[in-house]
């Protein structure tokens, strides 16, 4: 059985090409590793009665169209600035417009190739982010940016605005993958790709864990670029410079979380964000782990009761400047407990009372971040949001090898919205179907 | 009534002197005003002079001569690591550290020529010449689109792997007080390329003592020099200059002025409002006893920074308002007993105790190679030019840094060129300016 397109990943981006691709009557399979289609859209009950979602409490805003045409149950977003809105949404256009646009007959997709022209939202990538105190906190949670630093506003076109109404983000993954499958696609969980197969110079299909084979006739992976280059092919099958380029792609996770159980509500009920100091930069480079990092405190659970049992509350803590890679070895338990002792003093510094309703705490670092979601080095972005990476110096959805389209948070759209990658990878996918 | 004059310059420095030295002969009326008692030597090495302006104001001729030409880059290490023009020796020198970076750096030294060839123009002759990348291939713009974009630290990642190497060439990206990850940073090294190969042999040079000033001042010809006169207010009207007053309270009048101070000195003196950058670059002269012998044999220019992320670490630290503990240098030597310490990033602000400490750093940092080097100082002098170069700088046609909001008053001094350097350049680029309008 030959499908029309297979896709890599059962993440909002996969789950957006899939329906895509299934409205136009496409046979489309989703693969996903994992026991569950979602991907960073999961929700953890992580302590009796206790739920939140271990990677992030929200998402950058899922485009309008997708979250109609995937049946959506998003709370309303609150509203981005109309600058950096504009800026999103004409950055996003642009690269709906360019995977739409089949390229010219004969004319073979230059790799990586931005396009000529300027793009729009290149007035941020020199501009800083301290310059939108307002958007500052949640801007920087999870990250290592520094707001003084040229280029940090680029960060603005990834906030997380788009929650589930209820139930965290395991409930919008849910949305999803209903989404994919009331459109048509087929989604397998438990199997993971390990290869992309090729015949006549063309991706034919994936092979999986367990030895067996899909065919199809384009592979889409949402995996991020060093990932889908570099560990879904042998060394021989790219050309050389797309592998060059897939290595010095800078992929470095910066995000660690608390999820805390708590008895009784916190004595607060708007985010707390707590800055780094100035040296949590450098002990982010050096491997060291900073002493005051930047942290965000969001009680979760005010927004979205049924994430607490009655009574009680559930919060997340989302550190930034976290390395992935500690100079004097790996995360050990000792290290991890470091991590959360030293934020829980600070928390309890700026909200008294508050190790006194701790009923738990689960800790993730990044490392845990890269084994849960296979995103390299726990980076949540699909690469840092440096100037040189962003807009049309990322990825487009098509490759050098004919049939292959990244649809990850690695691409163009990637980091603008949530799906917006996997919606633009079907596009280029189907634009380009009469070749 | 008081005084009036065509044109005033502000500052005697190297791009004051060109200014006046070019409206003099165009038959200007120019007064040339510096607080010190004398013009200025530079602080540092020059990378660079303005060919144009050697050849216009015949400097040779009226005695400019050189003690050095084409410093190379000397590196700090446990194998110290010396970069000169010849392609082929420096990737001799590099393969004791590593082969791929002996075979990389010719490969990369061409690369950068091209770019620098291309940028030239741009940077040099517009307002004439059009945008940047009008006339190149699709190619061509989109890897100068990357350029543009990329911090040095990841550009140098990409190419080079040892430690010494990439300290040392973060050292020349941090021009201008870049941080080495923003955008600008990865140009900064195709600026200063494009300004060795313009230079041809005034590269990282160190003039004998005096000749560059004194052959600028023997070119004042009608203008008035005048010394001790330090300028209080900058007079403007409706938009436009008006004049100056100066310290002892009497004003000249002038259509016309040329500052070489700073952006945000020159628009403080005319009550604008401005932004003074945070960090700053420290230029430490050290004068030691005649006697003192300085290892700096050949001579070159070196760089004291071992690790390539301290500058990052430093830019951060600098920014928070402390001198960093890791702080990046530079050292060449000026004269016999004279040597110029470059020290960035460091904050903007330093009181007087903070600048005691930033000297004996820098000291401190240097007597590795200069046992006894605090027995032998004499004389200790500290200047602070603050800075923060940004991409829109090195991207900004010339009339636009030249310019500033008030009809009249043009920049002449390193703040005017693409990123700051004492070239002569910006003086010329200011006359010809002024004698258009």
């Amino acid at each position: 059985m030959r499908y029309d397109a297979a896709i890599i990943g059962a993440g909002a981006d996969g789950l957006t090409a899939a329906a895509t691709l299934a409205k136009a009557g496409l046979k489309v399979v989703v693969l996903e590793r994992a026991a569950r289609a979602g991907g960073r859209l999961t929700t953890l009950e992580f302590h009796p009665g206790h739920f939140a979602s271990p990677y992030a409490d929200a998402v950058p805003e899922v485009p309008l169209a997708i979250a109609r045409a995937l049946g959506l149950d998003l709370r309303p977003a609150q509203p981005l600035p109309d600058g950096v809105k504009a800026i999103r949404d004409a950055a996003l256009d642009r690269a709906f417009a360019d995977a739409m646009e089949a390229p010219a007959a004969g004319a073979l997709a230059r790799w990586l190739a931005p396009p000529p022209q300027s793009w729009p939202g290149e007035d941020l990538a020199v501009a800083e982010l301290a310059d939108w105190p307002a958007l500052r906190s949640h801007t920087l949670a999870g990250r290592a940016l520094d707001p003084e630093l040229a280029g940090s506003a680029l960060a603005l076109l990834s906030l997380p605005l788009s929650e589930a109404a209820s139930g965290g983000l395991g409930a919008l993954g849910e949305d999803f993958a209903e989404g994919a499958e009331a459109a048509g696609a087929e989604i397998r969980l438990r199997r993971e790709a390990v290869e992309v197969v090729i015949a006549e110079a063309r991706a034919a299909g994936v092979a999986l864990a367990d030895g067996s084979r899909v065919m199809a006739k384009a592979v889409i992976s949402t995996l991020d670029l060093r990932q889908s280059l570099l560990s879904l092919f042998s060394r021989t099958a790219l050309p050389a410079h797309m592998l060059e380029e897939a290595r010095n792609w800078r992929m470095a996770g910066a995000t660690a979380r608390l999820l805390l159980a708590l008895r009784r509500p916190l004595r607060r009920e708007s985010p707390l964000f707590l800055p780094g100091d100035s040296a949590a930069g450098a002990a982010f480079r050096q491997g060291r782990m900073p002493n005051a990092p930047p942290l965000l405190l969001d009680p979760v659970s005010r927004r979205d009761p049924s994430l607490a049992p009655d009574g009680a509350a559930t919060a997340t803590v989302t550190l930034g400047a976290i390395p992935y890679r500690l100079f004097d070895g790996g995360w050990t338990p000792e290290k991890r407990t470091a991590l959360a002792a030293h934020a829980l003093a600070r928390i309890e510094k700026a909200i008294p009372g508050t190790l006194a309703i701790l009923a738990s705490v689960k800790i993730i670092v990044p490392p845990d971040m890269e084994s849960g979601l296979a995103a390299t080095a726990g980076d949540l972005d699909g690469g840092v949001l440096a100037p040189d990476q962003m807009l049309s110096l990322r990825p487009g959805p098509r490759t050098a090898l004919a049939g292959f389209y990244l649809g990850g948070r690695s691409t163009q759209a990637g980091p603008l919205g949530t799906g917006a990658a996997g919606f633009a990878a079907a596009a280029a996918l189907m634009a380009d179907g009469a070749r | 009534m008081s005084e009036r004059a065509a044109a005033l310059v502000i500052g005697a420095s190297v791009g004051g002197l060109t200014t006046a030295a070019y409206l003099a002969r165009a038959g200007l009326h120019t007064l040339l005003l510096d607080a010190g008692q004398a013009p200025r030597e530079p602080d540092g090495a020059l990378i660079a002079l303005d060919p144009r302006m050697v050849s216009e104001l015949r400097l040779a001729a009226s005695g400019l001569s050189f003690a050095a030409r084409d410093l190379p880059m000397a590196l700090s290490g446990d194998t110290p690591l010396l970069l000169g023009r010849e392609l082929y020796a420096a990737s001799a020198a590099l393969a004791k550290f590593s082969d791929a970076d002996a075979l990389a750096w010719p490969t990369w030294r061409r690369r950068l020529a091209t770019d620098a060839r291309r940028l030239r123009r741009w940077w040099w002759t517009a307002p004439e010449a059009g945008e940047p990348n009008a006339a190149w291939s699709t190619g061509a713009r989109e890897a100068f689109r990357h350029l543009c974009f990329s911090g040095a630290d990841a550009y140098l990642h990409a190419r080079f792997e040892t430690p010494s190497l990439l300290a040392g060439l973060l050292w020349d990206a941090g021009a201008g007080g870049f941080a080495v990850s923003e955008p600008g940073s990865a140009l900064a090294l195709v600026w200063r390329a494009a300004q060795e190969m313009g230079g041809l042999q005034e590269v990282a040079a160190i003039p004998h003592p005096g000749t560059l000033i004194g052959s600028l001042t023997r070119n004042l010809g009608m203008a008035q020099l005048r010394t001790g006169t330090r300028v209080t207010r900058i007079l403007t009207k409706s938009g436009g200059v008006t004049g100056v007053v100066l310290a002892d309270g009497s004003e000249i009048e002038a259509d016309h002025i040329v500052s070489t101070l700073s952006r945000a000195k020159t628009l403080a003196l005319a009550g604008l409002a401005h932004v003074t950058p945070s960090i700053a670059e420290a230029r430490i002269l050290l004068r030691v006893a005649p006697d003192f012998a300085v290892p700096d044999s050949p001579p070159a220019r070196h760089i004291l920074a071992a690790r390539p992320g301290m500058h990052a670490d430093a830019h951060e630290t600098a920014r928070a308002g402390r001198i960093p503990a890791d702080l990046p240098m530079e050292w060449v030597t000026m004269a016999p007993g004279v040597i110029s310490v470059i020290a960035r990033p460091v904050p903007a602000s330093l009181d007087g105790p903070a600048r005691l400490r930033l000297a004996a750093k820098a000291v401190l940092a240097l007597s590795p190679v200069m046992p006894g080097l605090a027995d032998a100082l004499i004389h200790v002098d500290i200047r602070l030019k603050p800075q923060r170069a940004r991409l829109a700088d090195l991207l900004a046609p010339p009339p636009s840094r030249l310019l500033t909001p008030v009809k009249g008053l043009i920049l002449a001094g390193e703040d005017a060129e693409p990123l700051p350097s004492i070239s002569g350049r910006a003086g010329r680029l200011a006359a010809r300016l002024l004698l258009s309008s």
